[in-house]
């Protein structure tokens, strides 16, 4: 708490100095929050946005975790998808939202196909992790015990890869939000993202960083949800 | 049986005593409580000598050979080495063998040899390779020297700390429990290694172990401590000659000598626990 | 898997493992993440199988586009032919002026982060104050502020390459500063113990130890780098990849479109393996033998 406080009065005194029109101060910003909201545009482009990012985060957090769980299991799995999952990770998914637009159009799918590209192989990488952490030892263990495949994935195999997995989603979730405005800040303005370029357009500082902060904030509230639900889990199994 | 000087050329120059007079010391915790350990710790090590310090968990081996190290000075009575303070004495005169390799990781093994006179900042030894090399065969690890210490095992790894160590040449080597973390027969074999490597120069040493026959079998003396707070027990003659093979360990004599010092450190325990045969 | 039973997942995965830290007072995500292998497909050289899959992709994309033949799908071989026709609209000058940008920005968050280390390690205190306002910093997706900086400096260069620092200051301030608070307690207590001075021995001690914790740092930073670099111009859309990438969209030159992305897929693929390079070569004594 202290800590924001102090950044708000540091904020306070920088910008008021400033005296810069770009440089709004928290009043200035305070205002914009409050025209934003009353008007409904913020909330609108707050829910367009993220309407995108729960479709796109349904399809895929499962996915990633469904295949991340495949590769981690199966080694040929692991290899085949291996070229196209290290070139997701290293190629800025961003140069694609041109091809998907025009696969997609304009409208919400190749938002969702966005973000779907964004989350899927960081779920997956973790996902594959923690399968992999499983001592092949205790595997070969619980098979000698003639366990089933599907006995020793749940007891075995699940609890082991749950915190990685829990990571995947929060990693995927970040990435998510990420991809969630990045068709709109580069080819489609409309949501957040259009909301951000549109006060960009008008020279509305305060407009923009109304929404920067609150994309901030959704950041960082769906992430601490995220390690909150994993301490929760975590000590209900007994770790 | 009491050495007045090593034998060889290079040695007699080198080699000096340890005194420890009235020695009492301890640490202090983090609220400033101070712990007693050393209380009043009587020994002299004669140069060119070899004895080993037994005694139960916790007699303070640690606070002693930081003490001989120089780290920390006394609370009371001195600590000489040479004849001089030990925290006076220059760096690399007394060298440490520690548990623990300590070896960098990142370095080949040659270089971690000279580390210990990098370190100590001994122009002399400007860090050549042809120097390491000798020390390196003496130590039985002739063919290593461009390895790293991961592609060495634990005992080969104890080998290059003893020969960084020895590097340095220094007057007195302290050990403290450097084969411990070695498998049974790698212990056995690295303690006659010792022997054949001391002989070579016949430093001063003290080496701490909780490992009776170790003690017996390496050394000339074995001081046993109490509990704390500690002082000296007693100390033990071995009147074996050198040189000393491994199943010396096997005869009457060296068992009967194991009998006897294992009950001195009984009494000077006060229970068994904690004690190795 | 490093000796210490830490290890790494491409590109901003492990970022955001190590540092997605809430700013609530007390609450911090687990430092370091479960240990995981370096990266799918496993540590060695590509083989035969992944060679097979990334050629049936390849053959499935061709086959694809030819016989079902959507408009918004060339097949391969016509797009790699149009990359002659793009490198003659100046793709490679493109490419050079977002490799520019990626350097620059690059060179100033590092120079940056040394700077931030260097007064981190030496008081911790400031480390200490600085920590939430950092996590609160690498909180927010810096894709979000680009439009800011366009709004203080207009489509400029130095937007474009504020971005790319945005982009990878925060992740080598912090796991540089990581790397050098976790110095090997033990090797330091041996090289004082053979008389070393503080600063010889943070020399051959402290940073050669946290040199493989720095690479991988940078490496991070590098994917992370490459992404501002072409966000940067994908927004800001001036010159460069991405304002070919804008411009080839909008004339729907969909060849040319494909055959930019493959560009910049292929780039950004060539320079990570050099830096993955110099961090294995670097760091090979960490690997058990």
């Amino acid at each position: 708490m202290l800590v924001l406080t102090g950044l708000m009065v540091a904020w306070h005194l920088v910008t008021t100095s400033m005296n810069d029109p770009m440089f709004p101060t928290p009043e200035r910003v305070w205002q914009s929050f409050t025209r934003t909201w009353n008007d409904g545009s913020l909330m609108e482009a707050f829910r367009d946005s993220n309407s995108a990012l729960l479709t796109g985060l349904a399809l895929g957090v499962p996915g990633g975790i469904v295949l991340g769980m495949l590769s981690g299991y199966f080694r040929i799995v692991d290899r085949i998808l291996a070229p196209y999952v290290n070139m997701m990770l290293v190629v800025p998914m961003v140069a694609l939202v041109p091809i998907l637009i025009i696969v997609f159009g304009l409208g919400t799918s190749a938002r969702v196909a966005v973000i779907v590209l964004f989350v899927l192989p960081d779920v997956l990488v973790n996902t594959r992790g923690g399968v992999r952490l499983t001592d092949r030892q205790l595997l070969m263990m619980a098979r000698s015990y003639g366990g089933s495949t599907l006995g020793v994935f749940r007891t075995l195999l699940l609890p082991t890869a749950f915190p990685s997995v829990m990571t995947g989603l929060r990693i995927g979730i970040g990435r998510g939000i990420t991809g969630m405005i990045v068709v709109e800040l580069t080819l489609v303005a409309s949501g957040m993202g259009g909301f951000i370029m549109e006060a960009l357009g008008r020279f509305r500082a305060g407009h923009m960083i109304v929404m920067i902060l609150l994309i901030g904030l959704e950041a960082v509230v769906l992430t601490t949800l995220c390690v909150l639900a994993e301490r929760r889990v975590l000590r209900r199994m007994g770790a | 049986m009491a050495r007045s000087g090593s034998t060889t050329e290079a040695g007699v120059a080198q080699s000096i005593g340890l005194t420890l007079r009235g020695v009492r010391h301890g640490y202090e915790s983090r609220d400033g409580d101070r712990s007693l350990v050393l209380d009043g710790l009587d020994i002299t090590v004669e140069p060119g000598e070899f004895v080993s310090v037994v005694g139960p968990s916790g007699c303070g081996k640690t606070t002693l050979l930081k003490a001989l190290q120089g780290l920390s000075r006394p609370w009371e009575g001195e600590v000489l080495v040479g004849g001089q303070p030990a925290w006076k004495v220059a760096p690399g005169r007394v060298a440490t063998v520690f548990q623990s390799d300590c070896l960098l990781p990142w370095r080949r093994i040659w270089r971690n040899v000279v580390y210990g006179a990098e370190m100590a900042q001994r122009r002399s030894h400007r860090g050549r390779k042809a120097d390491v090399q000798t020390l390196l065969e003496q130590v039985g690890l002739g063919e290593s020297a461009d390895q790293f210490p991961s592609q060495l095992s634990g005992g080969m790894r104890q080998r290059v700390n003893l020969a960084r160590a020895l590097y340095v040449e220094p007057s007195v080597m302290l050990m403290d429990e450097p084969f411990a973390a070695l498998d049974g027969q790698t212990q056995e074999i690295m303690q006659a290694e010792l022997l054949r490597i001391w002989a070579l120069h016949e430093r001063t040493v003290v080496f701490v172990t909780h490992r009776l026959d170790e003690a017996i079998y390496l050394s000339d003396r074995v001081v046993i401590l109490t509990q704390r707070p500690t002082r000296v027990h007693s100390v033990v003659d071995v009147p074996f000659d050198r040189p000393r093979p491994l199943d010396i360990k096997r005869t009457p004599a060296f068992n009967e000598l194991l009998d006897d010092v294992w009950g001195r450190l009984r009494e000077a325990a006060g229970s068994p626990a904690g004690i190795a045969r | 898997m490093r000796a210490d039973g830490s290890a790494t997942v491409n590109g901003s995965a492990t970022v955001a493992i190590r540092m997605d830290g809430p700013p609530l007072e007390g609450v911090t995500a687990p430092a370091g993440g479960p240990p995981v292998t370096r990266r799918p497909g496993g540590d060695g050289p590509p083989g035969l199988v992944e060679g097979i899959s990334l050629a049936m992709g390849a053959l499935t994309w061709e086959l694809a586009a030819r016989i079902w033949d959507p408009a918004w799908l060339p097949p391969l071989t016509r797009v790699l032919a149009s990359t002659d026709d793009i490198v003659r609209d100046g793709a490679l000058g493109a490419l050079s002026s977002t490799a520019y940008i990626f350097v620059l920005g690059l060179m100033a968050a590092m120079a940056a982060a040394i700077v931030t280390t260097v007064i981190f390690t030496l008081v911790p205190v400031v480390h200490r104050l600085a920590r939430p306002y950092f996590y609160m910093a690498m909180a927010v997706p810096p894709l979000a502020v680009v439009p800011f900086f366009m709004l203080i400096w207009g489509p400029s260069l130095t937007a474009r390459v504020a971005t790319v620092w945005l982009f990878t200051y925060f992740v080598l301030a912090v796991m540089a500063t990581e790397a050098l608070e976790h110095s090997p307690r033990d090797l330091r207590d041996m090289a004082f113990s053979y008389g070393g001075r503080r600063l010889s021995v943070l020399r051959t001690v402290a940073i050669p130890a946290a040199t493989p914790r720095l690479l991988e740092a940078l490496r991070i930073a590098v994917v992370r780098g490459i992404k501002g670099a072409v966000n940067a111009e994908l927004i800001i859309g001036v010159v460069g990849v991405g304002r070919l990438l804008r411009s080839y969209s909008a004339g729907y030159r969909i060849e040319h479109l494909y055959a930019t992305v493959l560009l910049v897929l292929v780039a950004s693929l060539i320079t990570y393996f050099l830096i993955e390079r110099l961090e294995r070569k670097a760091t090979g004594w960490e690997r058990s033998g």
